[in-house]
């Protein structure tokens, strides 16, 4: 491994601790006794078992603090994190993840769409610098970058699912089909996901775009590609083997970099559709003031982002010689 | 701007702006002006708007009135005026927009002009933290920190501002450790300037453009967020913004019975907000790294030098 | 044109029957950035075997002369009158495609900053491969193509002639050092056997024994095929050892260029008071009792030039009629031609 794939795995590492740690701390932290106030809001409307796993979560316990941070981090190895009271009495692991899946489908989808689809108007925009897709596309997709997610999702909702019933606006999947191993159910499944997941391709769309614009103009610029030009090589080999492949790695630098930032839009893009992953967990864990789910959510979205970044970071050391070391 | 900051816009581009098309300095001027125009029609409206209209929270006609005569933009689910809240409701999420990104750009430009500017270890513990704070995805944070606090715009503020301040703070490091490798801050030095008086003196002037665009780009983070933490329900739901706009027209099924008009309004202002801050910073970017503003068209790919022997002199 | 009439009486009547032998004939070429002319009407012709050295200062207009006839200057420069023959080829009638032909087949470039011109993702062997597929024919493709172990044979024979060990054709550039890298480069440019090899002052990144050793292989390399050359670079002492001709760019315009004898200084020493400025501001041979002295004054600017000979605001020998009229190429005595109204 490579010193430079090693420090940014040590990086991810250090920000799951901080996550894990502020997790912790964050319900202890709470300024007055907020937390015997709500404690207090649930009492009463909330079985015993319920509330026992809520005064773990919020720290109420007697145990000097290290000894709660020893039996906190015990929990999470074994993947406990309470009881959901939303979802009484649901164990807030097994709450999210049925989510989950959904979300990995429905914004890992969009993202994976998004990235491909941007990164390769972007080169193509640089390489025909100031032709007909370099001037339209960059102010077009910001300004629907300007939107947010959760807004262009409405207006696309109520378009073309309320007004002209073209895609289905509600759920993962239709109520006559069971999840299932079946075409029905994965017809289904990606008739639900297309309307939420164009809008978020659409949202995130300008900034893939731009970046992998801007990578390419630099690349175009260097050396290399003057060189490769003076060998008389054809336009296809510089534009893909100069220009893509090398532009595509600080392009890849910021896709895990942004990756938080276009996942959070996402999650707010399911609440719309009633989309039954993360985001709408997240909706339902506000509303309901469901702090055991809240910061479940919370650690599973962060844990999966640095794991995504990663995933990310060993990509580029496969793409990029001198990264191997 | 921030791998998450509000349109999205993932890093690569400083402040994230539209990079629309460099081209001649004409259109980039008609593309700041009308940056400007947009941003300072919304900072008019956000002033003096709503001395002009009523009470947006007054129940002024029937519930989801479509547009009409008496109600330019129709009427809520509980029979308020919808343009009435759209004209309020951008005081306070320009207000949070601007304070919030000030106070962004104010702690990312401490945090990263202390970090290059002392090195070593400082520079070390603080590139950590920040490093670290990036690579967290920023709306769950938000939400989590927010949930534990009292709901209203000063916990909107607060936890926006310590969420939003990293990505500034690895800019403006950047920026202060190219310039202090130049010549006139070692001048100063040697000529036993105070560190603090050359941080001040001498480099916050050459900051200027870099820390104005990120200003732009932290306001437009801020109003975004704000927006989106306000429509997750985490705002204060008896003030009038944009975000609680949405979150009501949600909360009143608006696509279920199909009034658009409860949402369409208010999206469209933070959208060309949006639009319109970004057109600014970008301006504000081209400004700060003159290598932004790229050369005219050309043709696909590296192109053979051009033959152009119109008016030239040789027969 | 005028200059080029200058040019043209220096050398003898142009050789017509083998299309390579007329070599490169550079007419009159104006090479503009927008309003700015870097470079004004400068004529220079290179034939088999010889080596063209172009000096001047930095934005002297000797890169962009060079690159601009080989149509590689990236716009927004442009090339706004003149005429570039290469084997008697039109080179600025010719589109991209035909210009692909021509570039690495007839005339090849070792870059400036040649260190950073190779691609971080591709090895050298690909680097070779690449260029052999872009031109099949030149490169002896039978009709099904270059085989793989053809192009691995080809590659290691062309590694062999800078002097680079096979192993090093799996390597990434990064792995390479700077000397490697620049062999790699010239290996590169010298693929397809082009009969002109254009280097944009190759060697400044390297140290004087790395630079030493690679400009004996470049003239041991040319001696075998027979290659000619166009030298840029700033280092006139260079130029003496190695060229057999001397072109001296000042602000964009030609002022001397001729044979290198008339260049040394038992030759004559150039005539131009801005070349004997340029050989006196040369650090002395070992053994000779020379102080240095360099030129007074700042150099042109292309995008502001003096009237008149654009050298007279620095010139000792400057009198009224040098900033109003612009001299032009004549030949003198010493064998070179000279653009200056004052110097026999």
């Amino acid at each position: 491994m490579s010193p430079h794939l090693g420090r940014r795995l040590g990086l991810y590492a250090l920000a799951a601790w901080f996550a894990l740690t502020l997790n912790f701390l964050l319900p202890r932290l709470m300024p007055g006794d907020p937390a015997q106030a709500l404690f207090a809001r649930f009492q009463g409307r909330l079985e015993p078992a319920a509330l026992e796993a809520l005064t773990v979560t919020l720290g109420l316990s007697d145990a000097p603090i290290a000894a709660q941070y020893g039996t906190y981090l015990g929990q999470l190895a074994r993947g406990e994190l309470g009881i959901s009271l939303v979802y009484f009495p649901s164990p807030v692991s097994e709450v999210i993840a049925g989510g989950l899946g959904w979300t990995l489908f429905l914004a890992g989808g969009a993202l994976v769409v998004a990235f491909v689809l941007g990164s390769a108007i972007g080169a193509v925009a640089a390489w025909r610098r100031g032709g007909w897709l370099d001037t339209i596309a960059p102010p077009l997709l910001s300004f629907l970058g300007a939107f947010p997610y959760f807004w262009l999702a409405m207006a696309a909702a109520w378009l073309l699912g309320f007004q002209l019933g073209w895609f289905p606006v509600r759920h993962a999947y239709g109520p006559e089909v069971n999840p299932s191993f079946t075409l029905a159910f994965a017809a289904s499944a990606v008739r639900h996901a297309l309307l939420p997941g164009a809008t978020m391709v659409l949202a995130s769309l300008g900034g893939w775009v731009l970046t992998m614009r801007n990578a390419m103009m630099g690349v175009l610029d260097d050396e290399p590609i003057r060189f490769a030009q003076a060998r008389g090589l054809p336009p296809g080999r510089v534009f893909f083997h100069y220009g893509i492949r090398n532009a595509l790695l600080p392009s890849l630098t910021s896709f895990g970099m942004a990756l938080g930032f276009v996942l959070s839009g996402a999650l707010l893009t399911e609440i719309v559709f009633a989309y039954p992953g993360q985001g709408y967990l997240l909706l339902q864990a506000v509303r309901g003031q469901d702090y055991p789910l809240l910061q479940g959510l919370f650690l599973t979205i962060t844990l999966a982002v640095l794991a995504a970044n990663a995933i990310v970071d060993v990509v580029v050391v496969l793409l990029d010689p001198r990264a191997r070391g | 701007m921030s791998a998450r900051t509000p349109t999205g816009t993932p890093i690569g581009t400083p402040t994230g702006m539209p990079t629309g098309t460099p081209t001649a300095p004409r259109r980039r001027d008609l593309r700041s002006a009308l940056g400007v125009a947009i941003v300072a029609g919304f900072a008019l409206l956000a002033l003096v708007g709503p001395l002009l209209v009523g009470d947006p929270t007054a129940y002024v006609g029937a519930p989801l009135e479509p547009p009409s005569a008496a109600f330019w933009f129709g009427t809520t689910g509980q029979g308020q005026d919808v343009f009435a809240q759209t004209v309020v409701g951008a005081r306070s999420t320009l207000l949070v927009g601007a304070i919030v990104g000030f106070a962004v750009v104010l702690v990312g430009a401490v945090v990263g002009a202390t970090a290059a500017f002392f090195g070593g270890i400082v520079d070390s513990v603080l590139s950590l933290v920040v490093n670290v704070s990036l690579v967290m995805p920023g709306l769950p944070l938000i939400v989590v920190i927010a949930a534990f606090l009292p709901p209203g715009p000063v916990t909107m503020a607060v936890v926006l501002a310590l969420t939003g301040w990293p990505w500034h703070a690895r800019v403006v490091r950047a920026q202060v450790a190219s310039l202090r490798r130049r010549d006139f801050v070692a001048a100063a030095q040697i000529s036993g300037e105070s560190a603090w008086r050359i941080v001040l003196v001498e480099l916050l002037p050459n900051l200027a453009a870099l820390l104005g665009s990120s200003f732009i780009g932290a306001t437009l983070y801020a109003v975004g967020a704000q927006v989106g933490l306000e429509f997750l329900g985490l705002g204060d739901l008896s003030a009038v913004t944009w975000g609680t706009n949405l979150y009501w027209a949600t909360n009143d099924s608006a696509l279920l019975t199909g009034s658009w008009w409860t949402f369409v309004p208010t999206g469209l202002g933070v959208a060309t907000l949006g639009f319109g801050l970004a057109l600014l910073g970008f301006a504000l970017d081209e400004r700060a790294n003159p290598r932004l503003a790229a050369r005219a068209a050309t043709g696909p790919g590296p192109q053979p030098t051009p033959v152009c022997r119109d008016g030239a002199t040789h027969a | 044109m005028r200059e080029a009439a200058g040019v043209r009486a220096l050398v003898e009547p142009r050789l017509i029957e083998p299309r390579l032998a007329e070599g490169l004939v550079v007419e009159g070429l104006s090479v503009a950035y927008g309003a700015v002319r870097a470079v004004d009407d400068v004529s220079f012709t290179v034939r088999p075997g010889e080596i063209l050295g172009l000096v001047g200062e930095s934005g002297s207009g000797k890169s962009t002369a060079v690159l601009g006839a080989m149509r590689l200057l990236p716009p927004p420069g442009a090339i706004v009158g003149g005429s570039v023959h290469l084997g008697g080829a039109d080179l600025l009638a010719m589109d991209a495609a035909a210009l692909r032909k021509v570039w690495g087949e007839q005339v090849a470039l070792v870059p400036q900053g040649a260190l950073s011109a190779l691609n971080p993702v591709l090895t050298l062997g690909e680097h070779v491969a690449e260029t052999l597929r872009a031109h099949p024919e030149r490169a002896g493709a039978s009709s099904g193509g270059l085989s793989r172990a053809a192009i691995r044979a080809r590659a290691v024979a062309l590694v062999g002639r800078v002097g680079l060990d096979p192993v090093h054709l799996d390597a990434y550039p990064h792995a390479l050092s700077g000397g490697m890298r620049q062999r790699a480069t010239l290996a590169l440019a010298l693929a397809l056997d082009p009969p002109l090899l254009v280097l944009d002052e190759p060697t400044t990144a390297l140290d004087v024994v790395v630079e030493r050793e690679i400009l004996r292989r470049l003239l041991a390399l040319q001696e075998a095929s027979g290659f000619a050359m166009v030298f840029i670079t700033h280092d006139l002492a260079l130029l003496l050892e190695l060229a057999t001709h001397i072109g001296v760019l000042y602000a964009g315009r030609l002022v001397e260029h001729g044979p290198v004898r008339a260049f040394h200084p038992d030759g004559g020493g150039g005539r131009h008071p801005y070349t004997r400025g340029l050989l006196a501001a040369l650090p002395p041979a070992p053994g000779e009792d020379r102080v240095p002295i360099s030129i007074p004054g700042h150099a042109a600017s292309v995008a502001a030039p003096p009237s008149g000979c654009r050298f007279h605001p620095r010139c000792a020998l400057a009198t009224a009629p040098c900033a109003a009229v612009a001299p032009s190429l004549s030949p003198r005595a010493s064998g070179s031609a000279v653009a200056c109204h004052e110097v026999p």
